[in-house]
């Protein structure tokens, strides 16, 4: 239950990896948060460095204020639970004793803890087998109650529900909500699963190559991304992108992609120190299409109709240009010409870089 | 003409030598078990004694006294080898740079010609002139009658076994450990047990198998000892450390009691099946699981 | 370094030591001229010399058992192998009616007391005329060896993946060409190790040899035995006699390091 604060961390493995660089980040007191990021960006990284387990080659990291740096994790109070299922050869009622029978809690007090444990992760009926012989699911629930059973500082959670069976994993991401919920515990989620850490935490923080790209919440990435890597990562898909050219005309400013151009009059001003070369990105969802030709809208062939859940995705080429739109409903069959547009409020620029600026 | 199918054709073949291997073994336990009725010397001939060499084994008090003796090195010399090995695979698992020297000794006295380590020991042993008594009175202890008095002797014979196998335990315990998930001593570690309580109470018995199998293997082999015992003592001094199958030798090649020693061998042949059946409900199912 | 860390050196050094020092101790006396051996404390520093070992490799045929110690391991080896290979193939690729009960049989064989057995043995031979010859050593060698090698190749022939197999054989190849010309090259590492691993039991071997042999096809751990006796208190030349025999052994050891381990579990340990 602390806030944690990570002060410009920077860890370096061996001589040149540096898996972590520069790195500040709050997490505020009782949230759940996600790191999520592509493999290598840092994410375990961090995650250790926070439980204990990793000291970082500088930087410092504070509980409540409180430098814990020099701390062992049993002196920080962290829970961790990792993808690779920990299970100890006991049974399970052993197994989640465990923590408090290292820190001498009396017998009674262990009792209780224990089968309060138990119950909140639903395993009460399974306590006396030994744990290792039950499936993945239900082993993993004995480790988050083994976890939760020391009331800790923060829960840390590598990947928790990889190894586990879809159905369990919908269970435990029930759980691992409430338990967050009810006991206002701070929780740092670490997964490379978009949709689980969109659906369950409150911020996130998208890392890349050891830095903290954004941390913001999970509308804030989907709607504002601060860079393209972002805009690109989050949504299935994610952002498309468009080199364009600053232009003038007939004293309109269009951003001119070559086959098409989209009016961005009213925002000029702030574009115009960026420079000529920008970058347009819109996300499939938000992209309008339409058999029917309208005003404004610029056409374009479709090539192919894919459906994707409930959605339909459509490719559409324009000249070299492809563009790709995700609709619940569309008359649009492959072959046919389609009329595009993107609507100026979802439509974001970025600098040539890769920065946003509207 | 229908060929045979080839499949049945190379599992014959690769099966026939098993056949050799059939007749090798069936035979000399038939043969000793049938030898075992009789009265039969070297240079005679076999008479039928029905039981009378069994009768003659339960009433023999050497019999009972190199059982003992047998059993006696058993525990004494696996117990300390156990102890003394994990001890030495976890000090072997909480250092860092000496691994590689540490294994290359380690695995010295497991190669060693036992008969020739049974020698090298016979020399270090000596009460005059032996490197074991000097060694010990550096540090205070008086010099022993090593190969001389028949408790010492014993001890001695112990020694060397543990000196011998305590690698055995530790390197194939230390082999084990290295195979578990790291994040089975992270947990512990958050969980906030010390480093003995994490081997001894997360690590170990995740090797439980592994430490049964090596149990197995070395009462077995300590209950048949022979080379090493023989070379440095010959079975004495007196009957001091006649194990078992010392006895069995010297009945047969000493004494040239072809028809007694066939009755030690088939007790004894039975008594190490008996003992590995017992043992092998969890080694076994370990050894055929890998 | 921490303390606690430093302790662990210290004590994990002196028990090192204990484990080298008859080693070292052998290859000391070896090399020790007549005089300065029954000092004590030990002289740790001499002039060394080679008087010992001549000594020994010039009496009791030494030579004569040192050929018959190689020629019996190398050849019992390999027919052993030539025998277990391909039973430890088939004994894993295909399902045999009581399949558990062979392997178990097998493995029993590693169990025997040797002394014991070795008596029928005794009398057959002596019958046949096979005692004290290479030949009856050989036959008994090759036997004691197959558990090593069953066990042993079972695991590594384990992790050939069938499907590589089954692919070559719907290529086209018999079932022996991919066991000798698919499998046997992708586990001869293993094979290597169980190799070296199976001629250091086989050369060290005592009980057999003893019990089989008299003068003319001992072997040289038997040797040692007649040299205590022979050699009494010589024991500068009863070590370097002793560092002869071992140094062998010592020295594939060492090659074989990472694979002892499986070799003496009999494969517990991968």
């Amino acid at each position: 239950m602390v806030e944690i604060f990570l002060d410009n961390v920077t860890h370096i493995y061996g001589k040149e990896v540096k898996a972590l660089d520069n790195t500040t980040l709050r997490i505020e007191n009782g949230s759940l948060i996600a790191l999520l990021g592509p493999s290598g960006c840092g994410k375990t990284t961090t995650m250790r460095i926070i439980a204990g387990l990793l000291r970082p080659t500088s930087g410092r990291v504070y509980f409540d204020n409180v430098d814990v740096t020099e701390r062992s994790s049993q002196e920080r109070n962290v829970a961790m639970v990792f993808q690779f299922i920990v299970i100890y050869d006991k049974t399970v009622f052993e197994n989640i004793e465990f923590p408090l029978l290292v820190r001498k809690v009396p017998k009674e007090e262990r009792i209780k803890r224990v089968k309060h444990a138990a119950e909140l992760m639903g395993i009460s009926n399974v306590l006396s087998q030994q744990a290792r012989r039950l499936d993945p699911g239900t082993r993993q629930k004995v480790a988050l109650a083994r976890a939760f059973v020391r009331q800790p500082t923060v829960f840390l959670l590598d990947e928790p529900l990889t190894n586990v069976d879809p159905q369990t994993r919908l269970e435990l991401r029930k759980i691992i909500k409430e338990l967050q919920k009810d006991l206002h515990q701070t929780m740092i989620y670490v997964t490379h699963d978009q949709a689980e850490a969109l659906t369950l935490s409150e911020k996130i923080a998208v890392m890349k190559d050891g830095k903290m790209i954004q941390y913001d919440t999970p509308e804030a990435l989907y709607d504002k991304p601060k860079n393209t890597f972002v805009a690109w990562f989050i949504g299935n898909p994610g952002m498309q992108f468009f080199d364009t050219s600053l232009k003038q005309s007939d004293g309109a400013f269009l951003l001119d992609a070559g086959e098409f151009s989209v009016d961005v009059s009213n925002v000029s001003g702030q574009l115009v120190k960026y420079g000529n070369e920008l970058k347009l990105g819109i996300r499939p969802e938000n992209v309008q299409v339409s058999s029917q030709k309208k005003v404004g809208w610029f056409n374009a062939k479709c090539t192919m109709v894919e459906r994707v859940g409930n959605m339909y995705l459509l490719s559409l080429s324009k000249g070299r240009l492809e563009i790709k739109a995700k609709i619940k409903e569309t008359d649009v069959r492959e072959g046919d010409t389609a009329w595009v547009q993107f609507p100026s409020e979802k439509v974001r620029v970025y600098t040539k870089a890769g920065e946003l600026i509207i | 003409m229908k060929k045979m199918s080839f499949r049945n054709k190379t599992l014959f073949i690769a099966l026939i030598p098993m056949i050799y291997l059939y007749g090798l073994v069936i035979y000399p336990f038939a043969s000793v078990i049938y030898y075992s009725f009789f009265s039969y010397d070297i240079g005679g001939t076999p008479v039928f004694n029905g039981v009378g060499n069994y009768i003659q084994l339960f009433t023999d008090t050497q019999f009972y006294r190199t059982l003992g003796l047998t059993l006696s090195y058993s525990i004494l010399a696996v117990g300390t080898e156990f102890l003394f090995g994990i001890g030495l695979a976890y000090l072997l698992m909480h250092i860092s740079r000496g691994r590689s020297v540490a294994t290359s000794i380690l695995i010295l006295p497991l190669v060693m010609t036992p008969a020739v380590a049974g020698i090298i020991w016979r020399i270090m042993f000596d009460a005059g002139f032996g490197h074991v008594n000097f060694y010990l009175s550096l540090i205070g202890i008086p010099g022993q009658k090593w190969l001389i008095r028949p408790t010492e002797a014993f001890i001695s014979t112990v020694i060397v076994d543990v000196w011998q196998w305590t690698p055995f335990v530790t390197l194939v315990t230390f082999a084990g450990l290295t195979t578990l998930p790291v994040e089975l001593v992270e947990s512990a570690y958050i969980d906030g047990a010390s480093e003995f309580r994490t081997f001894k109470d997360i690590l170990l018995p995740r090797i439980r198998a592994l430490l049964y199998i090596i149990l197995f293997l070395r009462v077995i082999d300590t209950l048949k000892i022979f080379d090493t015992v023989y070379t440095m003592t010959g079975g004495g001094p007196g009957t001091a450390t006649t194990y078992m199958s010392i006895f069995n030798y010297l009945n047969l090649m000493t004494f040239y009691h072809i028809g007694y020693g066939c009755t030690i061998a088939a007790f004894f042949i039975l008594l190490m099946n008996v003992v590995v059946t017992i043992l092998s409900k969890k080694a076994g199912a370990a050894l055929f699981a890998t | 370094m921490k303390l606690k860390t430093l302790i662990f050196y210290i004590i994990l050094a002196i028990c090192l030591l204990f484990f080298i020092y008859p080693v070292y101790f052998a290859f000391n006396l070896a090399l020790m001229p007549r005089a300065a051996i029954f000092q004590l404390p030990p002289n740790y520093i001499f002039q060394p010399t080679l008087d010992n070992f001549v000594k020994v490799i010039n009496s009791w045929e030494f030579t004569k058992y040192l050929t018959n110690s190689t020629i019996v391991s190398i050849t019992a080896v390999t027919m052993s192998l030539m025998i277990g290979l391909p039973a430890t193939y088939a004994l894993v690729r295909y399902d045999i009616p009581k399949k558990g009960t062979i392997l178990s049989m097998i493995l029993g064989i590693r169990f025997l007391p040797i002394t014991s057995v070795a008596i029928p043995f005794y009398i057959m031979f002596v019958s046949l005329g096979l005692y004290d010859t290479l030949f009856g050593l050989l036959l008994t060698y090759i036997l004691l060896n197959l558990p090593f090698i069953v066990w042993l190749m079972r695991g590594y022939i384990m992790d050939v993946p069938t499907e590589l197999e089954e692919s070559y054989e719907v290529d086209g190849l018999s079932k022996t060409q991919v066991f000798l010309r698919i499998t046997l090259p992708l586990v001869y590492k293993g094979l290597l190790a169980t190799v070296l691993f199976c001629f250091i039991f086989t050369w060290n071997e005592f009980g057999i040899a003893l019990l089989l042999t008299g003068t003319n096809a001992r072997t040289l751990p038997v040797q040692s035995l007649q040299f205590v006796a022979s050699l009494g208190l010589d024991w500068g030349a009863l070590c370097a006699a002793a560092v002869l025999i071992a140094s062998p052994m010592i020295v594939f050891g060492l090659l074989i390091r990472r694979y002892l381990i499986r070799g003496l579990s009999l494969g517990a340990v991968r």
